[in-house]
């Protein structure tokens, strides 16, 4: 890690002292070191880039090979374009059910997040009552704690409920695991918004729920789009927890379980064009996402880590 | 610097896969027939190492690292970049027009100011490297690597709660690796604490 940061620092120091050489202030030469070391560092952020970019790339590459060519020849690029894999993998493979399992569960569990989560922190931000303060310290507790310590009692929670293997069950877990940050993002967020605009509201007759609905949730757009997106991520990624509370019928899987169900049923096949498109199947739509909103979602991601 | 940017970006990319991507993938990149590292060691002409990556008992282990370092840096760059990038540039000025080079104003000033983030990120780590179920039960063979070389903490607790059926034992190992982490937590905070530097 300090690898790589560090040459971003030091170019970013190396940039504004490229500045002050031009602006006559480097008396001492030392642009030739400079020069020197900024190919240096801007190599080696180029080799990370490398690094990152190229095992994507070739499983996008091998998704269009045939089956002898990935195995032969990993690296050369695919004789023609082979997109019988991708019908394999979506219809036979059950790509498409995945998909659709895990848009049901995403959806109704971002919608159930994003709802009861700024609610949460509406109350939370604007309202003085005895109990706030221990209610937002026990939310944001639920932060810093990690999923796999309540693993086995939540377990057996949902069998009790008979939620085991059901989408409305994993959807409500979704929620609890998405609440903590959500109210913590948002009720940080309604506090700077100014409150003169709910008291006009307020004096022009909306009752509480009317100017939550239409005059406070829009103006929190910016931060609903930027912790909407993160939690999108988190649970349209989720591993963990489907993988121990959805263990039921082989066509009810969510699409990360899906995938690694994919990879040992088309091994045993030996189908790896099948697989590597299932794998690129699910890659490309949530990077093509991330890259529109990248600002948004660097934002959400690191903002629990810099409070 | 120009095209930081675009690094930024591109760093990123691991983050937003399901790590069920990402050790997939790399468990064929692993692959020592033809997976894409041993056939690259092939092109380069080393095709007498050609190891066996995650079958080998010593280096299963740091296979599973190096795909958590490779998934997890972007963070850290975004991170500590969105850190840096609060601390206001006079002081780089001041001290480079005193004479400092590019070590010198990393670690005089850069890193000070920066310290309150880098322990957040060690705290952040920690609590992730103890968390690398997905990758070992994904990826390794068996799972669990071959003579148990990369069962981690969760992944037995994983296994003695879902396979075998000993939930109480699963609970109770859930309960000391959350006293881990808070101790290394308290360690990390503890250990590195210094001044706090308003600016």
């Amino acid at each position: 890690m300090a690898v790589t940061t560090e040459p971003t620092e030091g170019s970013s120091a190396v940039t504004s002292r490229a500045g002050k050489a031009r602006t006559g202030a480097d008396r001492r030469g030392t642009g030739g070191e400079g020069g020197v070391l900024n190919v240096f560092s801007h190599g080696i952020l180029l080799l990370w880039a490398l690094m990152v970019t190229l095992p994507l790339l070739w499983a996008v590459m091998s998704a269009f090979k045939t089956d002898r060519e990935i195995f032969t020849s990993p690296w050369a690029p695919p004789s023609g374009l082979h997109v019988d894999a991708w019908g394999r993998a979506w219809s036979q493979a059950h790509m498409s059910e995945y998909f659709l399992n895990s848009l049901i569960v995403v959806a109704g569990s971002l919608a159930g997040t994003m709802l009861l989560g700024s609610m949460a922190a509406y109350v939370l931000a604007r309202f003085d009552f005895p109990g706030n303060r221990f209610i937002y310290f026990l939310f944001v507790g639920g932060m810093s704690f990690p999923v796999i310590l309540a693993l086995v009692p939540l377990f057996f929670v949902m069998k009790n409920m008979h939620l085991l293997n059901t989408y409305p069950g994993l959807i409500l877990v979704y929620i609890a695991y998405s609440l903590p940050f959500t109210i913590f993002f948002l009720s940080g967020f309604f506090r700077t918004l100014p409150t003169s605009v709910a008291e006009a509201a307020m004096i022009d007759g909306a009752s509480h729920t009317r100017t939550f609905f239409q005059v406070m949730l829009p103006m929190a757009k910016p931060g609903l789009i930027s912790v909407g997106i993160f939690n999108f991520l988190g649970q349209w990624n989720q591993y963990l927890l489907p993988t121990v509370l959805n263990v039921g019928d082989e066509d009810k899987k969510l699409l990360p379980q899906g995938l690694v169900a994919l990879a040992v049923s088309q091994g045993y096949k030996g189908d790896w064009s099948g697989l590597f498109a299932g794998l690129v199947m699910a890659m490309l739509p949530v990077l093509a996402a991330y890259i529109v909103f990248q600002r948004q979602v660097q934002a959400g991601l690191t903002a629990g880590a810099l409070k | 610097m120009r095209g930081s940017n675009v690094y930024k970006i591109v760093y990123f990319f691991p983050q937003v896969l399901s790590i069920a991507i990402v050790a997939l993938l790399f468990q064929f990149a692993y692959n020592p027939n033809s997976g894409a590292l041993n056939s690259f060691l092939d092109a380069v002409g080393l095709d007498s190492v050609r190891p066996e990556w995650l079958g080998d008992p010593r280096l299963a282990l740091w296979c599973v690292m190096a795909v958590m370092v490779w998934s997890n840096v972007g963070f850290y760059v975004v991170l500590f970049s969105a850190g840096m990038s609060s601390i206001p540039r006079d002081f780089y000025e001041a001290a480079l027009l005193d004479g400092a080079n590019r070590v010198q104003t990393f670690f005089r000033i850069t890193l000070p100011l920066l310290w309150d983030t880098v322990q957040t990120g060690w705290v952040y780590m920690g609590i992730m490297a103890l968390d690398s179920f997905a990758v070992v039960q994904i990826m390794t063979v068996g799972p669990g690597g071959p003579d148990y070389s990369t069962e981690v903490l969760s992944f037995y607790l994983y296994t003695k709660a879902f396979r075998d059926g000993q939930a109480g034992y699963a609970t109770t190992l859930g309960v000391a690796l959350l006293i881990v982490t808070l101790l290394f937590a308290g360690v990390v905070l503890k250990l590195g604490r210094r001044e706090r530097l308003e600016y």
